[in-house]
């Protein structure tokens, strides 16, 4: 009996699964709903990856190539998992284009959802067309190469970026509560570059406390102020209103290092929002039956075991942003690892 | 009373200074240990959503970040002067705590130390509540003291045009309240004795009374006459009754 790993998600974890899997022969069936690889960083349009700076492309056609190369590596487009019977290594699943298999081992990769800025009535998003997000600042990015108020079509003048829209933050009960560990990171990126291509932009980022942490801080938090010229103001913002005098937006903080109350006039206004488990993922726990934070409902991999992609659940292995918001290396990484883990324990002989 | 200025500079007023520090912390530990104080407050990052979003803020010098600091930082002495003028330039419309990421609610913070304040009888309870002796008197008796003609356009020239048009036509409207209010609108009504008496009941069991006997004892002696009166009346009624 062939012993085949199943990957659900064609994302950056769930390809570097399939990737590794292909390397060392191991039968591979790959599941992606959407009718393209590369996840949210291909679906989406995003324009230059954090932290080394490469375009989705570069960093992720390379995984797509080998995958789709790959003779053991099976592809399914716009194919779901519909439901899974029997325990590892004897899986019977079944597929949404009515496909049934035997999997030895299961590799989740389903990964997050952007939060709906939506939710965060008071910053005026959805209202005022010069509130955007720091994916639709992305698209801007890659899709028309230029930067622009959406309500005029002009270069703005001042522009702000939103820490923390829909992390850190219990007014959304507990599923937003955690940081989205990217986003100050990715800010610090994306104010440099308009910085670059736009000098005469000005640029503020308004936090609560920043956290490029380990080997992120140079590039994304100095970098951005010593080399581009971006200003950092702490205090969180608590209201974007918009006033017809100047048909400015105004975005309410305190500058809570000089005490002073404050309310800026900005032409653009850019969110950076949080990371929630997507509905895939949602599906996946229900039908694996996969531990989930009570809270954020992330899916969460199995204490005892110390590992970062093992589940409770025997032979079934979660990798990347399914678990919690992560940027792509460690997504990456973490593709690699489920498929060395799932491989371990299908007990299939690698060929050297 | 002086200006208060906390923060980088912290002038706590000459009064608190001479207060001793064994009463100083008493108050503090009074606030602390009153039974809400743990739902009002968590954790802090001083992210400045609260201060932000305060109305009193952007006219006094009032922050809702900063008295959550001074509770962060146990800062006895600022905490116990801040009760005596600070605090009472907040509005208690709560928004700092509908808009705190951690769901702190500095204006919950508040109410303790104004309640506190005022069952100590501070000085300064007195004085902001002198102006009020006549619609204390009526509330606390009567249970109402406005008749609804009372508010009007002039008085309040930060009226928006709903609350303009909610004036119209005030006579129809009040005939459409369903229950008894006098079928007038240039009179406050007289809530039923009965009421009165559940409302009598509520100062009593809240400590009410006690706090104004202790901030303003002639008040308290007229407010008694009435309520002593109406409880006589109240009593013959229940007389009768049996």
């Amino acid at each position: 009996m062939a012993k085949t790993v199943l990957v659900i998600g064609g994302g950056p974890a769930g390809l570097s699964a399939a990737k590794t899997l292909g390397k060392l022969g191991i039968p591979t069936v790959l599941v992606e709903k959407e009718n393209t690889l590369g996840g949210r960083p291909i679906l989406e349009g995003y324009h230059t990856l954090i932290p080394r700076k490469m375009t989705p492309s570069q960093v992720l056609a390379p995984y797509i190539e080998e995958v789709q190369r790959s003779s053991s590596v099976k592809v399914k487009l716009n194919t779901q998992l519909v439901s899974c019977e029997g325990t590892a290594p004897d899986f019977k699943v079944k597929l949404s284009d009515g496909e049934e298999l035997e999997i030895a081992a299961i590799i989740v990769a389903t990964g997050f959802q952007h939060f709906d800025p939506r939710r965060k009535g008071e910053l005026g998003y959805g209202i005022f067309p010069d509130v955007i997000t720091n994916l639709e600042l992305e698209q801007m990015f890659s899709k028309e190469g230029r930067l622009y108020r959406p309500s005029n079509g002009q270069l703005p003048e001042r522009m702000a970026f939103v820490f923390c829209v829909g992390s850190r933050d219990r007014q959304l009960g507990v599923t937003n509560v955690h940081c989205c560990r990217y986003g100050c990171a990715l800010s610090g990126l994306q104010a440099s570059e308009i910085r670059e291509k736009y000098p005469q932009v000005e640029v503020f980022c308004y936090y609560m406390d920043v956290r490029t942490y380990g080997t992120w801080e140079y590039p994304f938090y100095w970098e951005p102020q010593e080399k581009y010229g971006v200003r950092y103001v702490r205090g969180r913002i608590a209201e974007i209103t918009y006033s017809h005098s100047d048909g400015k937006l105004r975005i309410k903080h305190e500058d809570t290092i000089v005490k002073r109350p404050a309310e800026i006039p900005m032409d653009l206004v850019v969110l950076v929002l949080g990371m929630e488990p997507s509905e895939g993922t949602k599906k996946i726990a229900r039908i694996l039956d996969l531990a989930q934070d009570p809270d954020s409902q992330f899916l969460i991999p199995a204490q005892e075991s110390g590992s970062n992609v093992i589940s409770p659940k025997a032979g079934v292995f979660i990798a990347g942003a399914c678990k919690g918001p992560i940027d792509i290396e460690s997504s990456l990484s973490e593709g690699e690892a489920a498929a060395v883990e799932a491989l371990a324990f299908i007990g299939a002989k690698v060929t050297v | 009373m002086e200006g208060q200025s906390y923060g980088y500079n912290i002038p706590v007023s000459e009064r608190t200074k001479e207060v001793p520090w064994e009463e100083k912390v008493r108050i503090y530990e009074e606030v602390k240990s009153d039974f809400r104080f743990k739902e009002f407050l968590f954790g802090c990052l001083n992210c400045g959503a609260c201060t932000a979003s305060c109305p009193s803020n952007r006219f006094f010098d009032y922050s809702p970040r900063e008295i959550v600091q001074r509770f962060m930082e146990e800062d006895i002495e600022v905490i116990y002067d801040m009760m005596h003028e600070y605090i009472w330039a907040c509005s208690q419309c709560f928004t700092c705590w509908i808009r705190c990421p951690f769901v702190n609610n500095p204006g919950g913070l508040v109410i303790i130390m104004r309640e506190v304040a005022v069952r100590n009888a501070f000085e300064a309870t007195k004085d902001l509540l002198k102006p009020y002796g006549r619609v204390l008197l009526k509330v606390m008796t009567s249970g109402n003291q406005l008749s609804a003609d009372m508010l009007q356009p002039d008085f309040f020239p930060d009226w928006g045009p709903k609350m303009l048009d909610n004036m119209q036509n005030l006579r129809a409207k009040r005939m459409a309240i369903p229950f008894d209010v006098g079928k007038s609108v240039k009179t406050a009504w007289e809530v039923s004795l009965e009421t009165a008496m559940e409302m009598y009941t509520i100062w009593r069991e809240a400590g009410i009374f006690e706090m104004l006997e202790k901030i303003d004892p002639n008040l308290y002696n007229v407010i008694m006459d009435i309520v002593e009166e109406n409880e006589e009346r109240w009593e013959e009624l229940m007389e009768e009754e049996d």
